[in-house]
């Protein structure tokens, strides 16, 4: 599958090299994540990409039980989330190396590189110090 | 109120629907369209405006000109609008403006979707995912949250969560939402649930994505609805007893959950508030309200960010029984998406009903104002009407 197109190009070679990139507008000072042609806070073109921290918090999850495509029936129940990085923008992504009934939402997360059910290289998250 | 009402509706019409019919979706249209005139003999050249939904489960290219044929109708404004769960209500707005405009005089905003029939032979979960939110797709605009496998009810499960970190709610308190309205829908004859049900009950249901329970989730159905918009003055040559628009509020602030500022605290309480102010009402002056529940999570913050309960306390407000019918702010009386019917145009076709007082046993007593509330993309479209007689 080609996921990456002109604008996600640099986000999507960063994960294939182990680094979480954000849009960083040199206007008015936003990151933003997912990558766009404009900073959408200010609307300057072209952001700046800048290596994250790949520290965040627990912002909110689920836990599925019922998965949304073949490729994610045998691996549930997971844990679908939202991750506040310390930059600011906020991530859909999932929570691993953790039993669901130990997350706590504030909780500290950090970013770990993973090849997902479906052979593609993603960032996920799991508990600080995990 | 607002002395001069601009907007009337003069008619409203449904599908019957519920679970799998083997209808198509245009034939759930249609049922609507013949229920509607059966409900107000508007003459059908006479309608020359056609909103519609852009159907899900059988999806059409330039599906309202084909309603239109599929009907026999000659507007001259016709638009199929996506609006998730709230595109009645975007379409009632669509067709104020119209009308008072001067552009159209009489509006159909119809409603449908056979997602009971097509879903039927697939995994539910898997095929509302993949077909209404796309939520299965890994691929180019879904490449940032599709390959990690989110559901509707998961992100509606995350809305629950977050609620609960931030206010202490329960899974007690969100289930006492499906609960009442699990009841109103033991009284509609037509709902497609009618066991009424306990806290213990929807707690003790499959969970599907935690926090949310089988029974806290919204029913999968065929549906078709249809409303007929127009000027007060020709709603009143067509009935005695038309229904007003006396208000109503949109805000809309993006789409993907993770984008939102927050979520347990959405412009709901913008388009409350301009529905509110252009109706010339107050809250405590809403009889009945229709709001859309997409899930128990749904509901509890709706109650909250309309303004009908403080932040936080839309958990303690369904348990000591103000949405239930008898209570201070009946809610979803026909059972919503949870116990009546999956489908989206429903809460404006009973809130009409409800001020015409045609509701039998689940008849909230002399109402005079009703409210129908529409949001989208977990809620971060909101759409707010304020009806009344």
């Amino acid at each position: 599958m080609e996921r990456a197109n002109t604008v996600t190009q640099q986000f999507w070679d960063g994960v294939e090299q182990g680094k979480l990139l954000l849009q960083h507008c040199s206007a008015c000072g936003a990151y933003q994540y997912y990558a766009r042609p404009l900073c959408a806070k200010c609307h300057t073109a072209e952001p700046e990409w800048r290596e994250a921290s790949g520290n965040g918090v627990l912002y909110s999850y689920s836990v599925v039980y019922r998965g949304p495509s073949p490729a994610f029936q045998p691996i549930a129940p997971y844990v679908t989330a939202i991750v506040e990085l310390d930059e600011g923008p906020r991530m859909f992504t999932n929570i691993v190396d953790a039993e669901p009934e130990s997350l706590r939402v504030g909780e500290p997360v950090s970013v770990v590189f993973r090849e997902g059910p479906e052979g593609l290289q993603l960032p996920y998250f799991r508990p600080a110090g995990a | 109120m607002a002395t001069n009402p601009k907007v009337a509706i003069a008619g409203v019409g449904e599908a019957r629907g519920g679970r799998a019919t083997g209808k198509t979706t245009v034939q759930l249209y249609a049922e609507a369209f013949l229920d509607l005139l059966a409900d107000c003999p508007v003459d059908p050249a006479s309608i020359d405006g056609v909103l519609t939904s852009s159907p899900d489960a059988e999806p059409h290219h330039m599906f309202s000109t084909w309603l239109t044929e599929y009907l026999g109708l000659r507007p001259k404004f016709t638009s199929a609008v996506q609006m998730g769960g709230a595109t009645p209500h975007s379409n009632m707005a669509l067709a104020a403006a119209l009308i008072e405009s001067g552009r159209c005089r009489a509006v159909m905003v119809a409603d449908g979707d056979n997602r009971a029939t097509k879903f039927s032979r697939q995994d539910k979960v898997q095929a509302m995912s993949s077909q209404v939110g796309h939520l299965g797709s890994i691929e180019p605009p879904h490449e940032f949250d599709g390959p990690y496998g989110p559901t509707a009810p998961a992100l509606y499960g995350m809305m629950a969560t977050r609620h609960m970190y931030e206010y202490g709610s329960t899974p007690e308190q969100f289930a006492r939402i499906a609960v009442a309205f699990r009841a109103h829908g033991a009284l509609n004859e037509r709902a497609q649930l009618r066991k009424p049900v306990t806290v213990e009950d929807v707690l003790a249901s499959p969970m599907i994505a935690w926090p949310l329970h089988r029974d806290e989730c919204a029913l999968i159905s065929d549906w078709g609805s249809a409303i007929l918009v127009t000027t007060p003055e020709y709603a009143n040559e067509l009935r005695r007893d038309p229904v007003y628009l006396l208000g109503l509020g949109q805000a809309h602030q993006g789409y993907n959950p993770y984008q939102a500022p927050s979520i347990t605290s959405f412009p709901i309480s913008e388009s409350a508030d301009e529905a509110f102010a252009a109706a010339g009402i107050s809250r405590d002056e809403v009889d009945v309200l229709e709001l859309y529940d997409s899930f128990t999570s749904t509901a509890m913050v709706t109650l909250e960010n309309m303004g009908f309960c403080g932040a936080g306390e839309g958990g303690a407000f369904a348990e000591a029984g103000n949405i239930d019918l008898g209570g201070s702010l009946p809610t979803n009386t026909h059972g919503g998406l949870l116990s009546y019917n999956g489908g989206h145009g429903h809460f404006i076709v009973e809130a009409t009903r409800q001020l015409r007082g045609e509701c039998g046993e689940r008849q909230v007593s002399g109402a005079k104002i009703a409210v129908s509330q529409g949001t989208a993309a977990l809620a971060s479209s909101s759409i707010t009407l304020v009806l009344g007689t």
